[in-house]
């Protein structure tokens, strides 16, 4: 847990991040994420409880393990791109040279070769922002903790930035990262944690999180199916000519589409379409998150 | 290599590689040769010219020798300010030190052999690396006519024709002076021939009108008595007169110039201090401010503790503060020692004050923990701001603060060093750097030295626990301004 004067930012959270994959810290803006990430990084302290990251408490011993981008970024505007991404390295525990060695790799590695010696201050946000990210990996960590990294990042630069996320996750290391973006957690999460006004309302793999919200079906039929196994809505989209009908279907919790499927079949029920939608991580984010915003205090 | 060493190397070199720096770096020295060189090339020399014409003769001696008696006075004076500051105790009328001396006195000077009689005393005696004794010019030099200024055709002629050379300069035995004065005597004074006639250049010196009007006054005098049937034997005894006295010089350099001679160096530190404080106060503001302005303040406090960054940033600015104080001290002795100035007659004898082995301590100690405990206050104005503008705010009454001590201290020891004030103020943190340095060379005990930089030494060490659990409790409250009540809050440990 942790308060702010009479504020409680992060409530009774717990949970466990397993070594390797992309771990999604979800939740809607001021939901507690950057407050949990900076406990486990220490840079704040929990009001109450504990907490263990690489097997220890959070410190600065072995602190090269983790690498850290901020939501928040900025860099030191006289040093060069060069000099800043050495300079993290160094205060991560890195001897002089091996830290220059990889700071010009990854500057190298990020299209900044012509610009490795040029003071940050004359550098484009873009470059900037891959100087940034750079300096969280110069230790190459096993653990790295990346805060909204996708906020204010152009299309290209969001691309590279998945590029170097799957990229550090096939290497073995474990990525933990915020966001409140749906369409990047879908597309780079292996497991995710979503949380609301500090709580956790979720924890699980993406077809569990899912399976938060009924199994969607359009079909093509002549009557509606109401009756059927599973069904548990029913809602005409309109007709669709020659006396058929488009209609949308909820299913109960924990019916399968398969299984009404084979029903329909042994029935005799005539179908011209049947076509199953699984719910997006944004209605799941959505339908969970907002229901527990909605709950009083 | 530690973290806080790093922080502070890059500190150090992000504040010396800007132009704000080096400009304050090279100002003061700067400045001092300057001044050294203005004093040495352009300063005017005092002093001005005077040409006398006296018809009956009876005058101009009486006038010439008024006026060197004044220059024999203050040439007395300068000679025993010059044995008090480099501790020579002469034998002649200059021992007594500077007071009024009397014409008799001038004349016993005069018969051992005036200045060049006191300069072989001196050479004989003085220390090593004492200047030669250099005695001013007459501040009045009588001058020849100049060639073409008529003077047996009475004083209008005289004053017409010597106006052209009261324009400009002329050479003298002691260089250029201004012609400020010409003084035309008629033979038959007060009766046919008038008043005396004085041509100016406008600028006439008052004081020199004054000496020529007493001196023929005094010529008138003693004639007019002899008319009188006046014994004028007695009368020359009776005006030889003078009262006795007897001027008594505090013993063992406890004098008011010894005293501010030994104290030039730990109040000249004192002061160095002080700015040292003042210009490096905003490169700490804006060095603990810079994380939080560029938004790098997580990135880094991911790397490093609020402790080794705070204090990284404090030793990395008092490694630049050194940096500067060295070389403003080289160029003060470069100026002082090459160009043999006011400077380095006050510089060579305060250096004296060193030869006591643990006074050279308890000045590094002072300068250092007087720093320390300054710039303390820097520090907590910038953890509790979150930008300069905020910084801003806290400022003047800080410096106020800070400079309020230093004036206090440094009167009340100059007025008397051992007075209650100065003694009590010596315990009390934030004034003992300034009063211990300002004391120091008034012979002040080394256990009241221990016990207040023992004093200083714990109350800096509170500082240094206290702003930083400040420090690190202010950290990322970004937009939350902090109220005074949440002090005894922040002030807590791991209240982050």
């Amino acid at each position: 847990m942790k308060r702010f004067g009479g504020f409680t930012a992060v409530d009774d959270l717990s949970f466990e991040v397993p070594e390797g994959g992309i771990f999604g810290f979800l939740g809607a803006n001021g939901a507690g994420k950057t407050t949990s990430l900076r406990m486990a990084l220490d840079i704040l302290r929990p009001t109450s409880g504990a907490i263990s990251v690489l097997d220890r408490a959070p410190g600065l011993k072995g602190s090269g393990e983790i690498g850290f981008l901020p939501e928040e970024r900025g860099l030191y505007r006289q040093l060069t791109a060069v000099e800043t991404v050495t300079y993290f390295g160094r205060l991560k525990g890195m001897a002089l040279a091996p830290a220059r060695s990889a700071a010009r790799a990854l500057i190298d590695r990020f299209g900044l070769t012509a610009f490795a010696d040029e003071t940050v201050e004359k550098l484009s946000k873009g470059m900037a922002q891959k100087v940034q990210l750079a300096a969280a990996l110069v230790t190459e960590p096993r653990l790295l903790i990346l805060d909204e990294p996708f906020a204010g990042l152009d299309p290209v630069n969001q691309a590279m930035l998945e590029e170097v996320v799957l990229e550090r996750a096939r290497s073995g290391a474990t990525i933990v990262f915020s966001t409140h973006v749906m369409q990047h957690a879908e597309r780079l999460c292996d497991r995710l944690i979503l949380i609301a006004r500090g709580r956790k309302v979720f924890q699980g793999d993406q077809a569990q999180a899912r399976a938060q919200l009924p199994t969607r079906l359009t079909i093509t039929a002549q009557k509606a199916p109401r009756g059927l196994p599973g069904v548990a809505e029913v809602r005409s989209l309109g007709p669709a000519g020659e006396g058929w009908t488009d209609y949308e279907l909820a299913l109960a919790p924990g019916a399968s589409a398969a299984d009404l499927l084979q029903a329909c079949t042994s029935d005799g029920f005539p179908l011209r379409r049947f076509e199953t939608r699984q719910a997006s991580l944004h209605e799941v984010f959505l339908h969970v998150v907002g229901e527990a915003e909605a709950e009083p205090q | 290599m530690n973290p806080l060493l790093l922080v502070a190397t890059r500190e150090f070199r992000q504040i010396i590689a800007t132009r704000s720096f080096w400009i304050t770096l090279l100002i003061l020295p700067a400045a001092l040769i300057a001044t050294q060189f203005a004093a040495r090339f352009i300063a005017k020399p005092v002093g001005s010219a005077y040409v006398l014409v006296d018809e009956s003769g009876r005058y101009a001696p009486a006038i010439e020798q008024r006026l060197q008696l004044i220059h024999d006075r203050q040439v007395l004076t300068e000679l025993a300010a010059y044995a008090a500051r480099w501790g020579i105790r002469p034998q002649g009328a200059w021992a007594a030190g500077s007071h009024g001396v009397s014409e008799a006195e001038i004349a016993g000077f005069e018969a051992t052999g005036g200045v060049a009689g006191a300069e072989a005393q001196i050479g004989r005696v003085k220390p090593k690396d004492a200047p030669d004794f250099r005695p001013s010019p007459p501040e009045f030099i009588a001058l020849p006519p100049p060639a073409g200024v008529i003077t047996d055709q009475g004083p209008a002629r005289f004053g017409a024709t010597l106006a052209p050379h009261q324009k400009g300069e002329v050479a003298t035995a002691f260089g250029s002076r201004p012609l400020t004065l010409g003084v035309y005597i008629p033979a038959d004074l007060g009766g046919a021939g008038g008043p005396i006639r004085m041509f100016t250049n406008g600028r006439a010196d008052a004081e020199l009108i004054e000496q020529v009007r007493g001196a023929v006054s005094q010529v008138l005098r003693v004639q007019s008595l002899r008319a009188s049937g006046i014994d004028l034997a007695a009368l020359a005894k009776a005006e030889s007169v003078s009262a006795p006295i007897s001027v008594s010089a505090p013993p063992g350099g406890s004098g008011r110039d010894s005293l501010a001679l030994r104290s030039a160096l730990p109040l000249a530190i004192a002061y160095v201090l002080m700015i040292a404080i003042v210009i490096s106060g905003a490169w700490l503001l804006q060095s603990l401010l810079e994380e939080r302005s560029n938004k790098l303040l997580e990135a880094v406090l991911a790397c490093v503790t609020p402790e080794d960054l705070l204090f990284g940033k404090l030793l990395g600015v008092f490694g630049v503060t050194i940096l500067m104080v060295a070389v403003w001290t080289a160029g003060a002795a470069v100026a002082a020692f090459a160009f043999h100035g006011v400077i380095a007659q006050m510089v060579k004898p305060a250096l004296g004050l060193l030869s006591s082995p643990w006074i050279p301590f308890a000045i590094a100690y002072y300068f250092l923990a007087g720093y320390l405990c300054m710039a303390m206050l820097y520090l907590a104005v910038g953890s509790v701001s979150e930008n300069m503008r905020d910084a801003q705010g806290y400022l003047t009454p800080m410096i106020v603060g800070i400079t309020l001590p230093f004036v206090l201290v440094v009167n009340a020891v100059l007025r008397n060093p051992d007075g209650l004030l100065p003694r009590v103020l010596s315990w009390i943190p934030f004034y003992s750097p300034f009063a211990m340095l300002a004391r120091l060379g008034s012979g002040v005990s080394p256990w009241e030295v221990a016990g207040s930089g023992a004093v200083l030494a714990a109350f800096v060490a509170l500082e240094m626990v206290a702003i930083g659990r400040l420090f690190r409790a202010n950290l990322l409250r970004a937009g939350q301004g902090m109220r005074l009540r949440d002090l005894p809050r922040l002030l807590r440990p791991q209240s982050a």
